[in-house]
């Protein structure tokens, strides 16, 4: 076994020892693509073994269902708390699954998996659990796991702590004068309130390539980690003539496609035909993704584009219908949190605005949106950033009673644009 | 497009301010209570001047001739505290209303008062200042100060809320409904807005603002020379020989611009229609009078300088259900506000062309079921992908496929059955599909207590006794005393921090 599986391996032992210990909580920080779901997967599966019932918490519909199929496809009798408007996703399993909207409906499951948004629902006085688990426990809100909290006499927490912190629809102001922060997130607010809480940093990241994990390591992570692949382990084959920033990625995992500089509306349209055309060229190309499984061709499923805004979503998702191209996932950084792709186009959030302002500043933003890819990542954005970033120094105020970020936006954007610096390349 | 952005730049080139709506979006009170004043350079709890009162032309002045001696301050504050009492008794008049309780889906019928009393002050410095006064006053021993401090604390409590109509600032009033060319923050600035709205005959926009720039501020802070040069001695003299009448006069005229241009954007906002929600609204306002008049007379009325634990995350759930509930009914109150989401994309207009109403599709049990559909001719290209959803009222929508002129739509709820056909629009008809559904709630899910995870585990040591600190805000869930709770670090004078509301108990919930 590799140094790297070893580590791996540590780690999750040593997981499963404080599972079976006596602490109270558990928080598990895990990097991109670190193995988080296959952590939760294999807890299950011990837990069950040992004769307990799993709750798991996790934030959205699309990372409850993932967890299901992958808990039924590995031999856990799972049950799927859901809400009124649900339905069983493609490729949904027969058999091993029930569903319900109520916790009644799910008896005999070993493991049971809903949204927090649901959990909230369930009264501590119709049943509680001795231990729950939450995914995703760093894009959870402390508001989420206030309405969950009850329910578990102890909890695992499992996240990506350079995800997007949580956010509201309300004026922040207004919220920040709470003597309470209820946006922190959930895993900050425990161990906020519990210091002693041990902390298990997974230590490889199997997603990102040894050539792209150390920028996103450094830019974003206090905790470093490197990737588990070897450097001659995966590669993309472009056959056919593709766009340079195409080429220039599949060989260095990186691209930053620079359009010239111009201060431009929210849905900048040069930039939606540029992603159009790049994802365009990347489906409609021979290209091959190959890694220790063998070479494959890439599918459209392999591909993703991250956007900042839901508006540039809608335009940039129009634009591929106008190309013909469907099957292509087009996201908000907030909901590809936790997904996987081979080859991620990425906007820029700060990609021809006038100002630099907190919510375009967030590193998880940038973090989620450069992470998401095993095989390359294409950064499109306009020119002039970097002045951009000198010209608005982060100006937020520090909050009384909430903990500062762990890593600073401001600095976490000039950072990964320094490292891609060699990677630009101008737009024709 | 942003049509913000457009209307801005419209303003610029016109020199003069654009309406950004055709509705009243706040209720406006028949008879509102106004307030402008100054205090003391760099000393807000020391009132030199203010002018209130309900009726326009024969406003109340106080004065006070040594803002610096807590007596004579007292006194002078005792008579607009009175004044505020008779203004607030005009509301205490209750008649049966139904409301809904527990999740949203009781109904019960309760006694609230049948209107409440609204506060207009010129901008948002003044009206944290009428918080801050609020928050002083009502630690008093004086029985008529403290139930003036009592209510100041909630009218400025309600500012917080999106929605809320019982604390209104003119400026507020009139950046809502009018858009002008200069920066966001010269809008603070009450005369400079008038001047954009309504430039004197013969002057533009830019003249008037610079014009209005020259006038003494809107305070609560004063002009520094006029400090020097006028107030000084006004006060000396008071001072010396007792005479308070060369300050009364100083006062009155320079809070007078204040006072004409609160009335000049009431009167403005006031041409317009209102909003078909905004009673709803201002029914929320009138509950929450009703609670707090009810704590009032109890004696249970308490505030918090900031919100913590359970009301902390029950404020916020309140504040994000306002906040994306007055955003849909303002658009579908307004077709001037709709028509920012047509700008941008969210929102699409246009005649329908054709209909298939008999349209049916299998769904996922097999059955086949009724999916109406609707071709629609928008102007310009709808550029949103398919699947997009819309509605018309109540009838749910999602875009199959849309070219440059044409979008083809699928009705899925509202009208999917054959009784409920007819509300589909018929065609040719001129129809705005709106990226707002049917208003949904959702219960706030807290529990009555933090759970163990979210508060902390060393022993809560015995309920602080400070009276300057004023904590237990809400009488359902004393803050100071539930279980295993810490005190936050008090980093903060409690004068820095205005009381945000909790408006748990106070509203029905889930009605609008």
């Amino acid at each position: 076994m590799s140094s790297a599986g070893a580590r791996h391996e540590a780690a999750i032992e040593e997981v499963w020892d404080r599972v079976r210990g006596t602490d109270r909580a558990v928080v598990v920080d895990s990097p991109p693509g670190a193995g988080k779901s296959t952590l939760v997967r294999e807890l299950a599966k011990r837990l069950v073994a040992v004769g307990e019932h799993v709750p798991i918490v996790v934030q959205t519909n699309d990372q409850a269902d993932d967890l299901v199929i992958a808990l039924a496809g590995a031999g856990l009798s799972t049950g799927r708390l859901h809400g009124q408007d649900w339905t069983p996703p493609a490729g949904w399993p027969r058999t091993r699954v029930r569903t319900g909207t109520k916790l009644g409906e799910l008896g005999g499951c070993d493991v049971v998996v809903g949204t927090a948004a649901k959990w909230a629902f369930v009264k501590s006085d119709e049943r509680t659990w001795p231990l729950g688990v939450i995914d995703e426990a760093y894009q959870m809100s402390a508001a989420a796991l206030v309405r969950v909290g009850h329910l578990f006499d102890r909890l695992l927490l499992v996240g990506d702590p350079g995800q997007l912190a949580p956010f509201t629809v309300a004026d922040e102001h207004s919220v920040r004068s709470l003597a309470t922060w209820p946006l922190d997130t959930a895993a900050g607010t425990l161990l906020r309130h519990h210091p002693g809480t041990p902390v298990i940093p997974l230590p490889v990241s199997w997603r990102l390539a040894p050539h792209t994990a150390p920028v996103i390591s450094d830019a974003f992570y206090t905790r470093a980690f490197t990737a588990g692949a070897a450097p001659t382990d995966r590669r993309l084959e472009l056959a056919s003539l593709t766009h340079p920033a195409l080429a220039h990625a599949a060989e260095h995992g990186w691209a930053l496609l620079e359009l010239p500089a111009a201060h431009v509306p929210r849905t900048d349209p040069a930039l939606v035909a540029t992603i159009a055309d790049l994802v365009h060229q990347l489906v409609t190309a021979e290209v091959s993704t190959v890694d220790p499984s063998g070479p494959r061709p890439l599918s459209r499923a392999d591909v993703a584009v991250g956007v900042v805004h839901r508006d540039q979503k809608a335009h940039v998702e129009a634009a591929l219908q106008r190309r013909g191209v469907s099957g292509v996932t087009v996201d908000t950084a907030n909901r590809l949190q936790g997904r996987q792709y081979e080859v991620v186009l990425a906007w820029h959030p700060l990609s021809g605005r006038r100002d630099a302002s907190a919510f375009h500043l967030e590193a998880g933003r940038l973090c989620v949106l450069a992470s998401r890819h095993r095989q390359a990542c294409v950064v499109v954005s306009r020119a002039g950033v970097e002045e951009q970033l000198h010209a608005y120094p982060a100006a937020e105020p520090v909050w009384l009673g909430t903990d500062p970020p762990q890593v600073d936006g401001w600095e976490a954007n000039r950072a990964f644009l320094e490292r891609l610096h060699p990677h630009r390349i101008a737009a024709r | 497009m942003s049509l913000d952005v457009y209307q801005r730049l419209l303003a610029l080139s016109q020199a003069r301010a654009v309406p950004a709506a055709s509705r009243a979006h706040r209720h406006l009170s028949p008879r509102p209570w106004l307030l402008t004043g100054y205090h003391l350079a760099g000393e807000p709890s020391a009132p030199v001047a203010i002018r209130y009162g309900s009726f326009r032309d024969s406003p109340k002045l106080l004065t006070v001739a040594e803002p610096r001696d807590r007596a004579l301050r007292f006194a002078a504050l005792g008579g607009l505290a009175r004044d505020l009492a008779t203004y607030l008794s005009r509301y205490t008049v209750t008649e049966p209303v139904v409301r809904a309780t527990g999740n949203g889906r009781e109904l019960d019928v309760d006694q609230c008062c049948v209107d409440a009393p609204q506060i207009v002050v010129p901008n948002e410095a003044t009206a944290h200042w009428v918080g801050l006064l609020g928050q002083y006053l009502r630690t008093l021993d004086d029985p008529v100060l403290a139930a003036a401090g009592a209510h100041l604390g909630w009218i400025a409590s309600r500012r917080h809320l999106p929605g809320s109509s019982v604390l209104l600032t003119a400026t507020d009033l009139l950046t809502t409904h009018w858009r002008t060319g200069q920066l966001p923050t010269e809008d603070g600035h009450l005369g400079r807005l008038l001047a954009w709205i309504e430039p004197p005959a013969g002057s533009d926009a830019w003249q008037a603002a610079r014009d209005a720039e020259a006038m003494p501020p809107a305070g609560p802070a004063s002009d520094p020379s006029w400090d020097q040069v006028v107030l000084r001695p006004a006060l000396e003299r008071a001072k010396e020989q007792g005479d308070v009448r060369r300050l009364k006069l100083a006062a009155a005229e320079v809070l007078g611009g204040a006072w004409r241009d609160t009335w000049a954007a009431v009167d403005l906002v006031r041409m317009l229609p209102p909003g078909e929600h905004v009673a709803k609204r201002w029914e929320s306002d009138r509950w929450s009078w009703t609670r707090h008049r009810e704590r009032v007379l109890a004696g249970t009325v308490s505030f918090s300088a900031r919100l913590s634990d359970v009301p902390a995350y029950r404020f916020l759930h309140e504040l994000e259900t306002r906040t994306a509930a007055l955003e849909r009914q303002m658009a579908l109150d307004d077709p001037l506000v709709m028509a920012r989401y047509l700008a941008t994309g969210e929102a699409v207009a246009g005649v329908v062309i054709k209909r298939d109403p008999e349209h049916t599709v299998v769904n996922s049990g097999g059955r086949s079921v009724l999916r109406p559909l609707l071709w629609v001719r928008t102007p310009a290209a709808f550029d949103r992908p398919a699947g997009t959803e819309l509605w018309w009222g109540k009838v749910g929508m999602v875009v199959r496929a849309a070219t440059d002129d044409t979008v083809e739509l699928m009705v899925t709820s509202g009208a999917v059955t054959r009784p409920k056909l007819g509300l589909l629009p018929d065609a040719d008809a001129e129809i705005v599909l709106a990226p707002f559904g049917p208003l949904q709630y959702f219960p706030d899910n807290l529990p009555d207590e933090l759970p163990w995870p979210t508060r902390s585990s060393r022993p809560a040591p015995a309920p602080e006794q400070d009276d300057d600190l004023d904590t237990d805000l809400d009488s359902a869930a004393p803050a100071a005393t539930a279980p295993g709770r810490v005190p936050e670090p008090r980093a903060v004078p409690a004068e820095d921090v205005a009381a945000p509301a909790t408006a748990a108990p106070d509203e029905p919930r889930g009605l609008w």
